[in-house]
């Protein structure tokens, strides 16, 4: 909050302002991570019904399969996977980060690259393998 | 007598405090040991993707599979619980917000932690 020439007190912009930034890969990307991170901390929900229903029994556990093979549950599911591989994968260019590698412009671009498509293949693979 | 030491001062030169960045630490720690085990968790998926109740029991019964099962809790809850917790402090900005949160998502993090290792046990031993 800051006050103009007349006194008055006005909202001006603070900066960072997201609203006007280009989105660029390096943003984006770590946005997603982000998001990936919130979105699979939650999934970890039906981690913990899926070895709860083990115990319970098979109504339990019948009623966690019915639910991934609505037309809701499935596309959650392999969103979760997605998730899945965009954090593990992003992750490991973080973990070389803080190694110091690939600091370079270039390089940054090229990893983040090397993410998308690895989460793609690999989400894709997997979705075949279970579909299937 | 009043002491004109700034904090900076009187700590400068005793070297690391060895805990302040134990946070970023175990975050990286627990995110190696996660690549390892969200391989496993899906290497699990597609096995499990096929098995009725009876034959998924006994799978993840399994030594090998209860033991990862286990490690998969400790390991991957607590890096969910830093990860919230480090999104908790950057987006809540009331500090009545943010200490409600986080006491909220600790709780859920080590309940859904806790209740995971307990099911394991209970169908592996």
């Amino acid at each position: 909050m800051s006050t103009n020439s007349q006194g008055q007190k006005i909202e001006r912009p603070l900066s960072p302002h997201i609203q006007i930034y280009k989105p660029q890969i390096t943003s984006v990307m770590s946005i997603f991570h982000r998001i990936t991170g919130v979105g699979i901390s939650f999934a970890l929900v039906f981690f913990v019904w899926f070895v709860v229903s083990l115990g319970v029994g098979e109504n339990s556990y019948n009623c966690l399969r019915d639910f991934f093979s609505t037309f809701i549950g499935t596309p959650i599911f392999f969103a979760i996977i997605l998730g899945l591989y965009y954090h593990l994968f992003n992750g490991i260019r973080h973990l070389l980060w803080d190694a110091g590698h690939g600091y370079k412009k270039e390089c940054v671009t090229k990893s983040g690259i090397t993410v998308a498509i690895l989460t793609g293949i690999f989400t894709f693979v997997t979705v075949f393998v279970i579909a299937v | 007598m009043k002491d004109f030491k700034t904090e900076a001062k009187k700590v400068h030169g005793l070297g690391s405090a060895k805990t302040g960045v134990h946070h970023w630490i175990h975050q990286r720690f627990t995110a190696i040991m996660n690549i390892v085990l969200v391989l496993w968790l899906i290497c699990v998926l597609t096995q499990v993707a096929d098995m009725d109740f009876l034959q998924a029991k006994a799978y993840m019964s399994g030594t090998w599979n209860a033991i990862f099962g286990i490690l998969f809790s400790i390991s991957t809850f607590y890096h969910a619980k830093l990860g919230l917790q480090t999104v908790i402090e950057d987006y809540i900005h009331c500090p009545c917000g943010k200490t409600a949160s986080l006491i909220v998502m600790n709780g859920l993090v080590y309940l859904g932690m806790i209740t995971s290792i307990f099911a394991i046990l209970r169908i592996a031993i």
